[in-house]
This record gives C-alpha cells, structure tokens and sequence, in this order.
C-alpha cells in the first residue's frame, strides 16, 4: 500500500484529527520547507492542462482535439495536449503521469482581471494591491532574516513590499558572483602590452581586512543610531543585514552559465535549492514563459512549448529537491487563464485561473496538506460541447468541505495565499502584519 | 491624529453649507440637513460646519456607509483603491476621510469617480446606488469641494506633520543635490557661495551644474526608467535577443557587412554599436534637447521631427547636417550627436503623407511596446496614458466579473465590465493606427490606412468601429479623431496630451520618482492597519507636494530646471532628521535608498578620478567582435553593465525579458559588491593619487606617502584633516577633526600602518594596487611600486572603510 492509498483509506475522524494536528504544527512552528514560487508570464491555457474543457477547440491543431485525450493520474484529471501540427510537443501527459500523485491542482480561481500587471501581482502575492511582497517573499521577509540569499530571485516579477531585498540572479551576471564570494581578491585583469594587470593574491591583508569591515558596521550601527526617519531606518536595517551576511555567499557553489537560457534557469534554481539546504537561502521565485505564453494568434503548438518549460523547470526542482532530498513546495501560478473563445489561433485572457502546488517527497513525508486532488472548479464538461456562455465560469466552494456549494466562496489569490500562508506556519508573524490577507466569509484551507 | 484639517480659513456659514435642499429626495425619502448639530458657533453669532463634522454627520450616514458595506477590509470591493472602516471612533474617522481624499484622484474625463460610479455613469460593481440629479448625489458633489477644500474651524487646528522634522541645510543640500545631478561632490567654491548667499545661490550653482554633460545623463536615467527604451542599449541586449536592428527591415543596411543582424558588434569602427546606440536612446534625447534647447518639455511629444545620429541617419538614407546620405564617418565631425531630421522616408512618411511626434513616432518606443493582431495597439495607448497623462487604467478597475462578461458579443464594445475603461483606452489605441504591425517581431514603420501593408499582415488596417471605439483622444464623439488628420494621428494625440494637467503632473511624478530614490508612495487601504493614518497622512502629503510642483511646473512653461531646484528644495528631498524614531508619518523623507549603479559608477569616477572597470578597456580594438566601452561611453565600467555587476547590484536593464525595476534596498550580493569595490577602487586609486601632484591630488592633497603618523592626533594635524575632508569628498559629511567619525579612522590609520611595518609582508606593491601600469591601456608607467612604511596600505585602510560607509551609498 503506497502512501496516497493508505491515507484515503483513513476515517474521516482520524483524518480530521490528524488535520487538526497539522493546522496546529503549522501555526506553532514553522516547518522547513523550501517554498518555490514558479510564475508562467503571460497567461498559461489551463485548458490546455489542469482544466480541461474541449469544445473550444475544434481544429485538428489544437492541443486539445479530442475527448480522447483526456486522462486521469492519481485521481486528477488532465488532458494530455498535443498539436496534429506537432505530436512531439506533448509536455503535459508525461509530467502528470509523473507528479499528479504531489500535485494539488486549484481550479476556479477568480483573478479578477485580465491584465498582466494586475493578474501577476494579485496572483503571486494574493492582493490587488501594489507593493503587496509576492508569497516567496512573504515567506522569506518572516523566516529568512539573517540568511545571505532570503529570496533567490531569477526573474519577473519580485515585489518585495520592504519585507526582503531579493537577490536577483540575472543569469548574465551570475559568473560575477564567484569573483564576489572573495572580495578581497582582485579582479580578474588581463595581458596589456605583455604585462599582467594583476599579481596580488589580495587587495588587502587578513588582519587589515576584518579591522576595516568591523570598523564599517560599527559606523553603520551608530549612524542608524542618530538617523530616525523612517526612510534611513529601513535602509540601514537591509544595508547592516546585508553586509553582515554577505560573507557566507562563499558557502554557495555558483552554478556554470552557459547559452542555455533554460539550462542556465535550472542550474540556478538547483543552486537555491542547495542554498537552503545549507540554511542560505528561504525561498525563491523563477518566472517561465516567452512571447509565445501569451497566445494570442499562437497556436497551441507553440503555447505548449512554453507551458512544457514551466513543467520542465518544475520537474528539475522536484528531481533535484529529492535528490537532496530537501522539503520543497513549488507553487505554480500564471498571470490568468485564457479564454475559452478561440481566435484563429491561440485565445485571449481570462480571469479564472488555476493554480498547481507540487511537493517534493521530502514536502509530502512532512503531510503539510494532502495531495494528489483537485480542489474547486470551472463551468463545463471537459468532454465538451461548451457553449461559450456556460463555460469556465469559476464554481463555488463549501469552504468546510471544499466540495462544490452554490452557496459558499468563490476562490480568489487572496483565499490561496492566506491558505498558503497558513502551511507556511507565518500567518501570525509579526513581520507581515502589515500585509494582511484577509476573506469575506470562512476562510479557504488546504488541509480541509 | 488629525492632520487632514489644516486650512484654518473659518469660512461663513453660507460658504460652509450647500444647497442641499434645493435637490428633489431620493425615492420619496426625507430630507436631509447639511447644518449638523455639533457645528461651531462663530464669535459673531454665525456657524462653522467643519469637513470633519459634515463628512460624520451628513456624508456618512447619507452615503458613505453604504459605500462602506463593500468597500471595506473582507467586503465585495475589498482591494479597489477606495476602502473605508467601520465609523466606530475618531481614529477611523480620520482614516476614512483619508481615505475619501485619496479616491479623489481617481478621475475620469475630469469628473471623480466617487461620483461617476454609485450614481452609475461609470461600471460600478455595487451598481446604482442613487441618481445623478439626486439629493445624494448633492452630497457626494458637496463632499468632493470640502475634502479639496477642507475647513478648519476654530478649535479643530492640528499640529503640522512636519514639526519634529530636521531639514537639510543649505549646503548639505548642496552636497546631495551635485552627486544626484551632476554626479560629484560641490567644489569649494560652489559651497561658499551657498554658505554666503544660502538658496538664492543654491539655484545659481545648480542651475549650472544642471548644463553639465552627467546631469543630462542624469535626465536619461529618469525618463529612462519610465519608458524602459535603454533595454535596446549595446549595454543592455543579447546579441540577436530584443534587438532593435532587425533584418526584416532594411535587411541590405542590417546585413551591409555580410552578417546577420546579431553581427552588429563586429562591424568595423564600432559602428554598428553607435547605430545601436542612435536608436535606442533617441525617445529619451528628446527629453535631453528639450533641456539643453531651453525649451518646454512637451517637446518631447509635439516635435515634428526625429533626432538622428550619423549612424542612424545613414541607416535610414537620410542627410545629416547638410552631409549627404553614405557619408563616410570619419569625415563628420561628432558623428554621435543628435540631430532633428525632419523628414525620414519610408519610416515616418508614405505616399505624401507623415507623421513626427517626438518619442511616439520613434521606433524604440514603438518596438518596446509591440502591438499585435489581437492587442491592436492597447498596449501602446495603455502606456501613453500612464507616462505621459498621468492615468493608470489598470487602476481604474482592477477588478472585472468574469461572469457578466458575454464573450460573443464584443465585450469590449458593449459590456459594461469592460468599456468603462474600453471606451477610454481603445480610442488612443486607434490613435496609433498608422504604425499598426501584425506581430511581436515585425519592425514598424508609418504605414497609413489605404497604404500597401507589410506582406505577412495584408488586412491590418484598423479595425471597423463595430468591433472597436474608434480613434480619439478620448471618449465620445468630441474627442474622435477627423478623417482629415488620420495621416497624422499621432501627432494630434501628442498635441492633445501636453495641453493635459496630466502631462505636467507624470513628468514631475517620474522625476520626482528618480530624485527621491524610492517609488510613490501608495495610499493604504486596510483600515485595521495600526499604522494606517500615518502611512495615509505620509501619501496625503505626498500627493499635495506632487500638486504643488506641478502647478509650479506649468507656471514655468514646462520647464526641467525650475523644476529640479523646487524638488530639490522641497521637504521631501530635504528631509534630514525626525525628533523621534516610529515616525510613519515621515515615511518617504529624505534618504536611505541604496544608489542607482549608474551614479554609484559617476561618484567613483570624480570622488576618485576611478573607472572602475575591465582593464584594458582603452586598448580593445576597432575590428572584430568588439567591446562595447570605448564605443559607447560606458568604458566597460563593471556597475554599468548587464553581463558585469549592474543587475547584481540592483539596476536594470529595461529589457522586454530583463529586469525593469530598480532594486533600491542592499542584498547580500549588493553588500558584497560594496566591499569588493571599497577593497579594490582604494587599493587603485590611493596609489596613483599620491603618485600625482599634490595640487591635482582628489584625496591627499595634504599628506605624503612618506608621512608616518606620529601616534597622537595632535601631532598629526594634516592627517586630521585629511580624514575630515575625505568625509566630505566621499560620504558628503560635514564632521570636525575632533569628531567620533575622523578620530577612530586616525586609529585606524595609525594603528594599521603602526602594524603593517611591524609586521611581515612583502614591502612591495603587487598589482593593481601599484602604480607602474596604465589598467585602462596598459602602458608601463613609473609609479609607485613599494610600501615600506605601510604608509598607502594604512591610508587605503581608510578610504576603503570610507566606502563601505552607508553613506557612500545610500541616497543622503
């Protein structure tokens, strides 16, 4: 009996008991995961994957032609897209025959918007708000204080609401860092004229360089001392937090960077990964997805590829959190969905959206919250035919069951993020209380 | 805290109430008087209604509570930018009336939206809640004049925000204002005139330094953190990724040295980098020439005219400066400078017709913000409104119901959820109609309707007003566009753009934004916030200076430098001290900010005459796959490039995939390239300015590299004051020899070098740190190479500590 059959065959009284442990773990203590935020810019198809709705789609090229292709993984539904134009491009079936038992997918979730901007910001940091920290910097703002790489940064979207300075790994830059984990050698120089630029092994003795450094964040200290104004104070704070642990950046194995554009993303995020493992880093963000992810007039073909690098960038976090066997938890959000009308090629925005949650087999021994389900959903019958007025609207949830109720919420980011926030354990830091999220009504949980 | 109510004018009652009950009632209801019970009574017999008492007893319980069952914390409107609290105590009154303030700023087509949507002339969520011409809509009209106008009466007066606020005094605003603007410390005799004639000289020093080269790099900066056209800079690209060349245009001028058009940086000369160069930074010249030409800033949408280079001049095939199109380089003196063009070809003109209108009708804007065949130019008219009309749409309604959307009947066209901000945007889309495209990667061109369209895209015209509104400047017939200026769209919408308040106002907002270092400051919305009235107080404040320069601005005939020396001479910019810690309040005074690569990269530069930077940059090559920094001014300064320390430090890049928000607070990596700069700048620069002469000296002017320090500051006076003037040279710190700040770097001083002979090491001066090399070009040099005394390394014990001071980089 694998895990997953051994915990659906429990009693609802023991499982509602170990439930109620696990609310009560999460908010007493934080538990050691590394919490992954992994954002498909542009707007992903759920339709394509997690959500699937045929009708829409009529052509032979689109990605989803056929009732047939619709399957089920460890009880989720999905539906293995694929193009005629292109059957080799065929990313989804595999990643769910792989994951679907650690995935929690969330359908029916109302955005609210249609724009990029908005639809990014209220997706990966649960408010409409601007300046509102995005969850992995939640997440690193209340427990990563202290650490050199709090928020492991490779691209998009990194509001950080003064809660964390991110550490932004621009790929392109990356080789600089190992020049920076010992400052005190030179610069790389070069032959000019047959003569080196550099001989010194260092800029400045041992025994000079502490005396300096020591020196310099005792200024800083005083300094914060004299200046009160909120502006000075804040700055200080990061700069003093920043220089203090900057050192330990020498504890991180810098990752070769190659042509690769994606290559180069999956050696930065394995280095996150080990970096909070070495207790460097608290979480990170990674932001997927080319032109070709915001399909209007793109064909699924092309659409596909772009959602197969976001759950290939996935499937190389879980394989290497295995590996290292580390607790991860990705969080997979995109900026909305797409519309179910279909242009002559690709589709439009939508606000309901869908969000994935994948655990590693660390994430899921901790039994933060259950996975292998589907939680919520949209309007339709992923057979099809959808009418155009009866599909993907979001359905409503009973908050106490998350079963489908025409009487209970409506799932919005803010509902996933503070259920988020819960299995964090950081409802209650101090640190966020000035970036509440609150519900109308009974709040959304995930270990319902 | 009260802090809203600070117009002490006790207006007569007659001026403190309206004409309420004039107005029919709503629904049959009763009527409603605007005289409540607590107004004041004047010594004269009259009454006072103060805003605060009208808002609590008429405004609130006729209107604003409604509006409070949703737009409040856990409400339907939960998140819109307008929210308000139960009005259960003082505090939440205040907050609420901060809150209604804040929501004036929300316009559309110059009435308010507190207006506009409950009395459903505009899509509200909550529906209609009372009739235009009805007696609550009175109140909302009335309500709206007291929050702009509020009344103060006697009794009610606030303490100000500001008391307990230090200011900057005149020269340390000085000293902050030339690193920000010209990008070095004041000379001597810039801080004398201010220390004698205070701010009146302050605006004559600035106004100077406000003509040199750094400040209009400066000005590139600002705007180009807005507009994100320098993610088209050489700097800035991958070789083939964003670029702004591209072979599908003028492929015989990409291709002309028989490359594909990623071979840019191997053309002879470099000239592919300037032509690179010519057309990314054009939008932003426009801002430049505006400020050097003494000329209005709405130049940079109304010029009839593109600015070209030799470089780009000669992409296009067009003259420049009476030299004949094809005209070697070398033959042209300044090649890179800007000039107006005011007739380009194929580009901005077809078939008779044309149109020029500054930055809109350049190509690195048009190429930033891509259209597509579904987009149909909204992006573009998304951003004009937000750059250059100060109106962010996606504000207007964040929100939209999915459900009451019917996808099959053009929803943009016809479905309130979505023209409220449709009918807005999608006329200044069509106002872009002759530099339409089909796709992301397609360059743009003036291609008018009725003109033969690029092959790929045949039938993109524009788009029937069945399907959308029709060009305009605006919504509504009034503001359609005529037949007779369809070729000359663009221009009419610059034209009409300036003439707003809202141009003046997002050209004061975004270098406001760039001087203070820090983003505007956002309204709070969550009332059960404890520190939601200072933060609101903090914005409210905010707003008000924004006003205030503005109407300065347009006073001053949109001129840039009255402008600057009125941010410059503001409490924001000034702010210096608070009397107590915990002060939300005075959120966003003053400094703190980390700051930007680019003037962390100018400060080095003359604080220590350093480039720092690839050695050999001076010695690269005019063939070949070339390095950028001879060729595009950069001189492969590590802060200023992508592939070097600038994303890593916190700049951007601007680019479509790249990094498009300043990092502003320090990161590890940050701290890190901080002390690798302070270990390796001192160890470079000390040496070879003791190796100068000491009239031309930038640190030591005073002191020897001989000069042992005697071990007791008052022996050692011309050390003393050495480190008291590196304070002000690097940190732009006033202190005095006795101070804490220079008596603990003389220790250290003394005790390192006190050390250093004593110890072990090697008395000779390894590279870089010795001076017998030229690092820019290579060339041997007879500069210092030993140390016996450990006299430089102890002296570079200091600067290095000097630049690991917050101060040296965080904004003063």
């Amino acid at each position: 009996m694998d895990r997953r059959t051994f915990l659906t065959g429990l009693s609802a009284t023991l499982w509602s008991s170990m439930a109620g442990r696990r609310v009560m773990a999460q908010t007493m203590n934080a538990p050691p995961v590394f919490w992954v935020q992994l954002h498909a810019t542009g707007g992903w198809d759920q339709m394509l994957f997690c959500d699937p709705k045929l009708g829409p789609r009529t052509s032979a090229n689109g990605g989803f032609h056929s009732a047939s292709q619709l399957a089920v993984a460890s009880g989720i539904p999905y539906v293995d897209a694929y193009s005629m134009s292109d059957v080799t491009v065929r990313p989804v079936g595999p990643f769910f025959t792989q994951f679907a038992s650690r995935l929690t997918v969330i359908n029916g979730i109302d955005v609210g918007s249609n724009n990029h901007d908005v639809g990014i910001r209220y997706s990966m940091s649960g408010s409409l708000l601007e300046g509102f920290p995005i969850f992995a910097a939640q997440v690193a703002g209340a427990l990563g204080r202290g650490r050199p790489m709090p928020l492991v940064d490779i691209s998009g979207y990194d509001e950080a609401g003064g809660l964390t300075a991110p550490v932004r790994l621009d790929y392109r830059g990356v080789p600089e860092i190992v020049a920076l984990q010992d400052v005190a050698k030179p610069s790389t120089g070069a032959y000019l004229n047959n003569q080196p630029t550099v001989t010194a092994q260092k800029l400045m003795s041992d025994p000079v360089h502490a005396r300096v450094r020591t020196l310099a964040l005792a200024r800083a200290q005083r300094l914060q001392g004299t200046q009160r104004l909120p502006g000075w104070q804040k700055g200080l704070t990061a700069w003093r937090e920043a220089m203090t642990a900057s050192p330990e950046l020498s504890r991180i194995a810098i990752p070769s960077i190659s042509s690769d554009q994606l290559a180069n993303t999956k050696a930065l995020a394995t280095m996150g990964l080990r970096a909070f493992k070495q207790g460097l880093a608290m979480s990170m963000t990674i932001a997927a997805g080319g032109p070709n992810m915001d399909s209007h007039g793109i064909p699924d073909v092309d659409h596909l590829v772009e959602l197969g690098i976001v759950l290939d960038l996935a499937r190389h976090v879980l394989t290497t959190a295995d590996a290292e066997q580390v607790p991860t938890i990705i969080v997979m959000t995109s900026d909305f969905g797409r519309t179910p009308v279909r242009e002559t090629s690709g589709s439009g925005h939508w606000p309901i959206a869908s969000t994935l949650l994948a655990q590693s087999q660390a994430a899921l021994a901790l039994n933060l919250f259950p996975a292998g389900r589907v939680i919520g959903g949209t309007t339709g019958d992923p057979m099809g035919p959808n009418p155009l007025n009866t599909v993907l609207q979001a359905r409503k949830l009973d908050p106490a069951t998350n079963g489908f109720s025409d009487t209970g919420i409506r799932l919005t980011p803010t509902h996933v993020m503070r259920a988020l926030r819960q299995v964090a354990g950081i409802s209650d830091a101090p640190e966020l209380r000035s970036f509440p999220v609150t519900v109308d009504g009974t709040p959304f949980a995930l270990n319902v | 805290m009260r802090r809203l109510l600070v117009v002490l004018a006790v207006l007569p009652v007659a001026a403190c109430t309206g004409n309420i009950g004039d107005t029919g009632v709503d629904g049959g209801g009763a009527g409603f008087s605007d005289i409540p019970d607590g107004a004041v009574r004047l010594p004269d017999g009259g009454l006072c209604v103060g805003t605060s008492l009208y808002y609590r007893d008429v405004a609130w319980p006729n209107v604003l509570e409604q509006c409070s069952t949703c737009h409040t914390t856990g409400g339907a409107a939960d998140g819109t930018r307008f929210q308000l609290r139960p009005l259960a105590s003082a505090t939440a009154l205040t907050q609420n009336i901060a809150a209604t303030t804040s929501a004036l700023q929300l316009e559309s087509g110059g009435e308010k939206l507190l207006l506009l949507k409950p009395t459903g002339q505009l899509s509200h969520g909550g529906g209609t809640l009372f009739a235009i011409d009805s007696q609550k809509a009175d109140v909302v009209r009335r309500l709206i004049t007291e929050l702009q106008n509020p009344v103060t009466c006697p009794g009610e007066e606030v303490r100000p925000i500001t008391e307990g606020l230090t200011l900057l005094d005149e020269v340390d605003t000085l000293i902050k204002a030339s690193f920000q603007l010209a990008g070095r410390p004041p000379t001597p005799d810039e801080i004398a005139q201010v220390q004698t004639n205070g701010l009146a000289a302050l605006d004559d020093v600035l106004m100077l330094q406000m003509k040199e080269p750094a400040f209009y790099e400066r000005l590139r900066e600002a705007f180009g953190d807005v507009l994100l056209t320098d993610g088209f800079r050489a700097n800035n690209t991958d070789t083939n990724q964003g670029n702004i060349l591209n072979s599908v245009y003028h492929p015989n001028t990409v291709n002309r040295f028989g490359g594909a058009d990623y071979d840019w940086r191997s053309w002879p000369n470099g000239e592919g980098i300037h032509l690179v160069e010519a057309l990314a930074r054009e939008p932003l010249e426009f801002f430049v020439q505006a400020v050097k030409n003494d000329r209005p800033l709405s130049d940079v949408l109304t010029a009839r005219h593109r600015l070209l280079t030799a470089y780009s001049a000669r992409y296009y095939g067009v003259p420049y400066r009476g030299f004949a199109a094809g005209t070697p380089f070398a033959q042209i003196t300044e090649p890179d400078r800007y000039e107006a063009v005011t007739s380009v070809p194929g580009i901005n003109e077809s078939g008779g017709t044309g149109e020029y209108a500054g930055v809109l009708t350049t190509p690195a804007w048009l190429l930033r913000y891509p259209s597509s065949p579904t987009n149909f130019n909204r992006k573009r008219a998304r951003f004009t409104l937000k750059y250059f009309m100060n109106f962010d749409i996606m504000k207007a309604a964040p929100r939209i119901d999915a459900a009451a959307v019917d996808l099959q009947d053009t929803p943009t066209l016809r479905n309130m959820q979505c023209t409220g901000c449709h009918q807005l945007l999608d006329p200044l889309a069509g106002m872009y109609l002759n530099e339409d495209e089909c796709g992301y990667d397609e360059s743009v061109f003036y291609q008018p309707p009725g003109s033969p369209k690029y092959s790929p895209c045949p039938d993109r015209g524009w788009t029937p007003s069945t399907d959308m509104f029709s060009p305009g400047v605006g919504a509504g017939a009034p503001n359609a566009l005529a037949d007779a200026d369809r070729a000359r769209a663009l221009e009419v919408l610059g034209a009409h753009a300036v003439a707003q308040r809202g141009f003046a106002k997002s050209m004061v907002t975004h270098l406001a934004v760039s001087l203070w270092g820090r983003p505007l400051l956002v309204p709070p919305t969550d009332t059960s916030l404890a520190e939601y009235a200072g933060l609101d107080e903090a914005a409210a404040a905010e707003a008000a200076e924004l006003e205030r320069l503005t109407d300065g601005f347009i006073a001053s005939g949109l001129k840039v430098p009255p402008l600057i020396l009125e941010l410059v001479k503001g409490q924001t910019f000034r702010a210096g001290n608070a009397d107590v810690i915990g002060r939300v309040e005075l959120t966003g005074l003053g400094g703190g900010s980390l700051v930007t690569p680019e003037v962390l990269d100018r400060k080095l530069r003359t604080a220590l005459g350093l480039i720092w930077s690839d050695h050999g940059w001076a010695a690269s090559g005019n063939t070949g796959y070339q390095r950028l920094g001879r060729h595009d001014g950069t001189q492969d300064a590590y802060l200023l490039q992508r592939e070097h320390l600038k994303a890593l430090y916190g700049g951007l890049d601007g680019s479509l995939f790249g990094v498009k928000t300043r990092g502003r607070a320090a990161s590890s990596l940050t701290a890190a390239i901080i002390e690798h700069l302070a270990l390796e700048a001192s160890c470079i620069a000390v040496t070879r300015d003791f190796d100068a002469p000491a009239a031309q000296r930038k640190l030591f002017p005073r002191v020897e590299k001989t000069l042992v320090p005697t071990g007791t500051p008052a022996g050692d006076a011309a050390i003393l004051d050495t480190i008291r003037e590196l304070h002000q040279r690097l940190l732009g710190a006033r202190v005095t020899n006795e101070s804490e700040d220079v008596q603990e770097l003389y220790t250290l001083l003394r005790d390192v070098q006190r050390d250093g002979a004593a110890s072990s090491e090697p008395r000779v001066l390894e590279r870089p740190c010795a001076g017998d090399i030229d690092l820019s070009t290579g060339a041997l040099l007879s500069g210092t190479t030993r140390d016996d005394a450990y006299v430089i390394r102890a002296w570079q014990a200091v600067v290095a500590t000097l630049l690991m001071d917050p101060r040296f980089t965080l904004e003063k």
